[in-house]
C-alpha cells in the first residue's frame, strides 16, 4: 500500500472573533481603525471571523459586502462569518466567507476544555492571542510609589527596584532583576501559568491569575531573596530562585 | 544659558527651603550667578530663610501677572555677591501660577543666570509639579525615616513622568539630599541608616547633612546654615555643592562623634 498523502486531524486554531453589536458604516470605519492603530503589529494580517450572534439588526448583502471591505481594508483577513440566519448565510459564502454554524463553541485557548462563550469572550480571547504575539515590556528605570505599569497583552520584564506603593501588572510573566518592594500582579487576565520572578523579593502583595497572598505570608518564604512565584491547584507557592 | 534645578521633596518639613537657601547661597559664593525661586505661594518663606522679607515689594506672581517687571521683582542679596532671590506671593494660591507665564519668567532669567534654583511646596499637586516642570535636574529632600523616604519616592515617579523634560522622553537627573541626619540615632536603629535610603530610593547621593541646632538658628536669624563656616551642617552644604558643581568629595558627619577623652579613659569604646 502506498504510503499516505496526507492525514486528516482535529485541530484548533486560535483566531479572533469579531462581535457584531450594531452597525453604522461610518462609526464602524472609524472605531475599527481605532482599534487596529492601537496595536498595527498585532492585528495586521490576523485571521478573523465575524459573529453575528448578537447583532441587534438585520444583517443584509450589502452590509456583509461592506463589512468584508472595511476589514480588509485595514489587514484583517475576514475568512468566516458565524450566528447568521440561513439566508445571510447564503449571502456570507457568496461573499467568499466560510459560514460556521452558531451552535458551535468558537475556537477556544488552546486548553482542552471546549468553554462555553461567556459575554467576555472577545474580551478575553484577544489579549491571550497577543500573550503569544506581542514581545515583553522592558522597563529600565525605578517604578516610584504610585506609580503603575500595565504590560498588556504580553509579560512584563523590570531592570530597576519596584517600589512600595507601585504596582506592576501584566497578562504574561513578570521578571523583576532587582528588588521587589510594591505589588505584582500577573496574569491578570486569566492566566494560571503566568508567573513572577524576582532578584529580591519584599513584595507587599503578589498575585496570579486572581489569587493573591500578602506581605506577611510572603516574609515566611524566601524573604529578600530570590524567588519565583507560581500557582499550584489554585494556591500560590514561592519557592527560591 | 542656566541650569535649572528643582528642589522637592514631597513631604513637607524636611528642609526643602532650608536646603534652597544654603545651595544657591553656596552656588554664588562659588562665583555663580544664582536665582533662587520660592514656588510656595500662598506660604512665603524663603525670604525669611534668606533674611529679606522686609525687601519684598514685588514677587512672582506679579511678574507672572505683568504687574512688576523681573528686574523690579528680584531681591538682591546682601551678603552673597550674584545671589539674587524671586519671593513667592503671601497673598495668593498656587493657582496663580500659570505654566505659560513661569516658562516666560524662566526663560528670561535664563539669558543672565547660571543656576535657577526653584524652591518647591511641599505635597504632589499643582503647585509641585509647575516647580518641577521645567527643572534639568532634581534635588530630592529626605529625612531619614519611612514616610519621608515613600514620599520622596513618589515625587520622583512625579518627576520621570510629568515633567518637561520626561515628556520629551528624556530623564531629569536625580539628586538625593538626605537632611536631619543623626549618626547615634542610626546606631540605636531609631533612624535609616545612609545605606537603607539610598538602597530604596537608588538615586546618586549628593549629600548628607547632619542634624544641627546651627540650622533653627540660621533659619531664625535669616541667614543661609551655609555661611556659618564652623558648624557641621553648613560644611556639608558645602560639599553638597562641591558634588553639585562636579567635583568628587568624601562623605561626612556619617560616623557617631568619638567619645570624650575621659570616657574612653573609662572603657567605653
Amino acid at each position: 500500500m502506498a504510503e499516505a498523502c496526507f492525514q486528516i486531524k482535529g485541530t484548533s486554531l486560535t483566531t479572533m472573533s469579531l462581535d457584531l453589536y450594531h452597525y453604522q458604516p461610518q462609526e464602524f470605519s472609524e472605531q475599527l481603525r481605532d482599534k487596529v492603530a492601537s496595536a498595527p503589529l498585532f492585528f495586521t494580517g490576523s485571521p478573523l471571523f465575524l459573529n453575528l450572534a448578537s447583532f441587534e439588526g438585520e444583517a443584509d448583502r450589502e452590509l456583509l459586502q461592506d463589512i468584508v471591505k472595511q476589514c480588509r481594508s485595514v489587514g484583517f483577513q475576514l475568512f468566516g462569518c458565524k450566528g447568521a440566519s440561513d439566508k445571510v448565510a447564503q449571502v456570507a459564502r457568496d461573499a467568499g466567507l466560510i459560514h460556521l454554524p452558531a451552535s458551535r463553541p468558537k475556537a477556544d485557548k488552546s486548553q482542552a476544555e471546549p468553554a462555553p462563550p461567556t459575554d467576555e469572550a472577545p474580551a478575553a480571547s484577544a489579549p491571550q492571542n497577543t500573550a503569544a504575539s506581542l514581545p515583553a515590556r522592558v522597563i529600565e528605570r525605578p517604578v516610584r510609589s504610585g506609580q503603575q505599569i500595565y504590560a498588556e497583552g504580553c509579560d512584563l520584564i523590570l531592570l530597576a527596584p519596584v517600589s512600595e506603593g507601585a504596582e506592576v501588572i501584566s497578562d504574561g510573566h513578570i521578571h523583576v532583576y532587582s528588588t521587589l518592594r510594591g505589588r505584582a500582579l500577573a496574569g491578570v487576565r486569566g492566566n494560571p501559568d503566568a508567573r513572577i520572578f524576582c532578584q529580591q523579593l519584599e513584595a507587599e502583595l503578589v498575585s496570579i491569575n486572581g489569587h493573591f497572598i500578602l506581605n506577611d505570608k510572603l516574609r515566611e518564604h524566601c524573604w529578600k531573596q530570590a524567588a519565583q512565584i507560581y500557582l499550584q491547584d489554585e494556591s500560590i507557592q514561592v519557592a527560591a530562585l | 544659558m542656566a541650569k535649572i534645578i528643582v528642589i522637592t521633596s514631597g513631604k513637607g518639613g524636611v528642609g526643602k527651603t532650608t536646603s534652597s537657601a544654603a545651595i544657591s547661597t553656596g552656588l554664588a559664593l562659588r562665583g555663580k550667578k544664582t536665582v533662587v525661586i520660592d514656588f510656595d505661594v500662598g506660604l512665603r518663606n524663603l525670604d525669611l530663610i534668606m533674611g529679606c522679607e522686609r525687601r519684598v515689594v514685588y514677587d512672582f506672581v506679579n511678574v507672572i501677572n505683568k504687574e512688576a517687571t523681573l528686574k523690579q521683582a528680584l531681591i538682591k542679596d546682601k551678603r552673597t555677591e550674584g545671589l539674587y532671590i524671586l519671593p513667592a506671593s503671601q497673598t495668593r494660591d498656587k493657582d496663580a501660577l500659570t505654566y505659560e507665564g513661569v516658562e516666560a519668567i524662566l526663560n528670561e532669567l535664563a539669558e543672565d543666570f547660571d543656576f535657577i534654583i526653584c524652591d518647591s511646596p511641599a505635597g504632589i499637586e499643582q503647585g509641585a509639579q509647575m516647580a518641577l516642570y521645567f527643572a534639568e535636574e532634581a534635588i530630592v529632600v529626605t529625612n531619614p525615616e519611612v514616610s519621608s523616604v515613600r514620599d520622596s519616592d513618589r515625587i520622583l515617579g512625579i518627576l520621570q513622568s510629568k515633567s518637561r523634560l520626561a515628556e520629551q522622553g528624556k530623564a531629569v537627573k536625580e539628586h538625593l539630599l538626605l537632611t536631619r541626619y543623626n549618626p547615634s540615632r542610626v546606631a540605636n536603629a531609631e533612624m535609616l541608616s545612609v545605606e537603607d535610603v539610598e538602597e530604596i530610593l537608588a538615586i546618586p547621593l549628593l549629600g548628607v547633612i547632619p542634624e544641627s541646632e546651627a540650622v533653627l538658628k540660621a533659619s531664625n536669624q535669616g541667614s543661609p546654615v551655609i555661611l556659618d563656616t564652623e558648624s557641621e551642617a553648613g560644611q556639608a552644604y558645602q560639599d553638597a555643592v562641591s558634588r553639585l558643581l562636579g567635583d568628587e568629595v568624601p562623605h561626612r558627619f556619617l560616623e557617631q562623634v568619638q567619645k570624650g577623652f575621659f570616657k574612653r579613659l573609662l572603657g567605653g569604646k
